[in-house]
């Protein structure tokens, strides 16, 4: 009786305080996804590589402060990359990471015409997502199936890309080899 | 020569004798400590009246310079922009994006965050980041609102990055406590001022909460609701007298209160003082609200609870919605928390979104992480709670600022030898952020529609009563209450009085100090393992347990009260 009276429905079972939607988010949300959609075949080397980083890591759903650091060594090493201010990295990991949401088999599709054909650079590409994937521990069977996907998108033969760089190096060397970049 | 003879025999006397009787040991050593904790009292109370004496007292343990001082703004507020000058052996990176630490002005002065060097601005300042601090002054500017004081703030954060044009990033933002929904509305309204926000132990739902836990918030409902807030305010003679807040916060936890805090101060008086005394410098400092401004506080949120719904609008009409915030959000709370629980820390994420894909199509990014036991004040004044938590965010922070948007929780591991890769590990624990759904929010517990419809119902009531209050009875109490009346109420509270009465202001403390000094010169410790001091011991746990019990029981009670006045009446 106490709650009729001030006016709130004793048979409410809605939540009473709840956000408001709008449909004009629901428009603009659509509107970002179309032009998300129709950035997927742009972008170049760098939009290539955070984008099958992300394909291949991102089923472990976690990210690990050791695998950054890597990032931020690995900008580091390579001088010869144009330098990139954090937050348009931040733009660019949130853009791949929604395109590869809204339409994966898409992104993956894009992904050779992205990074340069020459099959060196392919290949290091390889070498770099899995040193920054291995920060943590080994790849799982999952990711591993992953790189071996996009090995295959970019007719690069990932074992012979894992052989000589870190397969057949020991743990130790790995972390060694870690240190030293 | 024979004074010294006099002593000498007079110590192999007391050894042999004590030698036969522990309890003369212990006597003596509890005669010692008596003197001791009453001139710690007395070091207490000088220490509050020295805080008291001036213009902007703080607890920083920092040298500090002024940037921007709120009450020259176009609509002054009592609070102020400080820069945190880097100790000696620190560099700050220009680089690197600067800290902003805001502390709550809920009953209690500033400088909490930056303590001592264990504390949110050492740790951030360690990790090679410049530091500002916001703090504020006593008494409120005449007319200020929580609003006036978001234009501050945001007139501050501007500045801030006015002054780092090398940075590569915007300021990370760290609001504690009550700061945090300040924080979080402005956030709303200025989303581009911010990097990263931190919020510590920050009440953001203020009906979340599960059964047998959480009483504080029926406290909103149970008196008839914020008439009462008004009534105090007006017996101000419109402004809220900060002591209040601390009573309220001090009466959560009486055993606390009332018994272990002095009992611990007394059992280890050659080790604790300083500690204690550092602690009630900050404890001992209460500054005043506006009767608006604690008005708008309890009604909007803490009894109406209207923030994650977004039912506040600021004086232009502008709704605050929270999905408007494009920074990424850490949560940082504790189940040891009976201030702010983990539901009224986290529960504003299930006002706002049905599942993560909504939180990612509103491109928000909200990390969190559960401590399990530390208490309400551990969060921003512990030391281990500053290098380990606080220091991996503040390490950690632009990894945190590139998640994709979702929901995470922060998981800490320990640095072990197993643990590969320790090179790229910053401080002793490995930090990792896993992404979380929307139920692991709703497993820590919360509200049925029942419990929802009771908030309401208490909200409204306390709208009723408070229109009541203003028609019928405000008029009288403002007519009735003069000026010197509100000062001498002011003066009588009984938080301050236990302060003035054991000052140097005192004449009966006088001997104390010199009494002190004798017992300091002369101090016999007892033995660790004297029967008598395991009895003090076991005394002092049934005083706790007893206090303890009373309180949970009153609890019980005001949680039955609520849930009646709400359900049974129905």
């Amino acid at each position: 009786m106490l709650q009729a009276a001030v006016g709130v429905d004793p048979g409410a079972t809605r939540p009473l305080r709840k956000a408001p939607k709008s449909p004009l988010h629901h428009q603009l949300l659509q509107a970002r996804i179309a032009e998300l959609k129709s950035n997927i075949v742009k972008g170049g080397e760098r939009e290539g590589l955070i984008r099958a980083l992300l394909y291949v890591g991102m089923n472990r759903a976690a990210v690990d402060e050791r695998g950054f650091e890597t990032v931020r060594r690995i900008r580091h090493a390579q001088e010869d990359m144009p330098s990139l201010p954090l937050s348009e990295f931040k733009s660019l990991v949130r853009e791949q990471f929604c395109m590869l949401l809204i339409d994966r088999e898409a992104c993956l599709a894009a992904l050779p015409a992205l990074v340069s054909p020459d099959s060196d650079a392919r290949r290091k590409i390889l070498t770099l997502i899995r040193e920054v994937l291995s920060s943590r521990g080994t790849l799982t069977k999952e990711e591993e199936d992953r790189m071996h996907q996009v090995a295959q998108l970019l007719s690069v033969d990932d074992r012979a890309a894992g052989d000589s760089q870190v397969r057949v190096l020991p743990k130790a060397k790995v972390r060694e080899q870690l240190k030293a970049s | 020569m024979h004074a010294d003879q006099n002593k000498l025999t007079q110590d192999n006397l007391m050894g042999s004798v004590s030698k036969l009787f522990p309890a003369v040991d212990y006597m003596i050593d509890a005669a010692q400590r008596t003197i001791l904790f009453w001139d710690v009292m007395r070091q207490r109370g000088n220490a509050y009246r020295e805080q008291l004496a001036k213009t902007a007292p703080n607890v920083l343990d920092y040298q500090v310079e002024l940037v921007v001082d709120g009450r020259k703004l176009d609509r002054p507020v009592n609070y102020i922009l400080v820069r945190v000058v880097p100790p000696k052996g620190i560099d700050v990176d220009p680089k690197r994006r600067p800290f902003v630490v805001i502390d709550p002005r809920a009953g209690h002065g500033p400088g909490i965050g930056g303590f001592k060097a264990d504390s949110e601005i050492g740790v951030a300042l360690k990790a090679g980041h410049s530091c500002y601090f916001v703090g504020f002054l006593p008494d409120p500017m005449p007319g200020q609102t929580i609003e006036d004081i978001a234009r501050a703030e945001a007139i501050f954060l501007e500045k801030v990055i006015a002054l780092h044009p090398e940075a590569d990033e915007k300021p990370c933002v760290i609001g504690n406590c009550q700061a945090g929904w300040a924080v979080m509305m402005l956030a709303a309204l200025r989303p581009e001022l911010f990097g990263p926000i931190i919020i510590a132990g920050s009440p953001l739902s203020y009906w979340a909460g599960v059964h047998g836990k959480n009483p504080m918030r029926y406290s909103g409902g149970l008196l008839g609701g914020s008439w009462l807030t008004a009534l105090t305010g007006d017996l101000g003679r419109g402004k809220f007298d900060g002591a209040w807040l601390v009573q309220n916060f001090e009466s959560q936890n009486p055993a606390n209160t009332l018994w272990s805090k002095q009992y611990n101060l007394y059992a280890n008086i050659d080790t604790e003082a300083s500690r204690y005394l550092g602690f009630e410098r900050w404890w001992g400092g209460h500054v005043n609200l506006n009767a608006e401004e604690i008005q708008f506080i309890v009604d909007e949120l803490f009894i109406g609870n209207n923030l994650a719904a977004g039912k506040i609008q600021t004086s232009d009409g502008t709704a605050i919605d929270l999905r408007n915030i494009r920074s990424p959000i850490v949560v940082f709370c504790s189940k040891g928390d009976n201030i702010t629980p983990p539901q009224q820390a986290l529960g504003w994420i299930l006002d706002l979104y049905d599942d993560v894909d909504e939180i990612r199509s509103y491109g928000q990014t909200i990390v969190y992480t559960i401590h399990e036991t530390v208490g309400h004040l551990g969060i921003f004044v512990s030391a281990g709670v500053a290098r380990k938590e606080h220091g991996e965010f503040s390490s950690n922070i632009d990894l945190i600022d590139v998640l994709p948007p979702g929901l995470y929780e922060a998981v800490f591991e320990a640095k072990t030898e197993n643990t590969i890769n320790t090179d790229s590990v910053s401080g002793d624990w490995v930090m990792r952020c896993e992404a979380r759904t929307l139920d692991d929010i709703r497993a820590l517990g919360g509200n049925d529609p029942q419990d929802e419809r009771r908030f309401a119902t208490a909200a409204r009531l306390s709208e009723i009563n408070l229109s009541l209050y203003r028609t019928f009875v405000q008029p009288m109490v403002r007519s009735v209450v003069s000026e010197p009346l509100a000062q001498w109420m002011y003066q009588m509270h009984s938080l301050r009085m236990q302060y003035e009465l054991f000052s140097d202001q005192n004449p009966l403390m006088a001997p104390v100090r010199a009494q002190a000094q004798t017992a300091r010169d002369q101090r016999k410790p007892v033995a660790a393992d004297n029967p008598f001091v395991a009895l003090q011991e076991q005394v002092s746990k049934q005083i706790v347990a007893s206090l303890d019990a009373a309180r949970d029981m009153s609890e019980r009670i005001s949680e039955r009260l609520a849930d009646a006045s709400g359900c049974r009446w129905r």
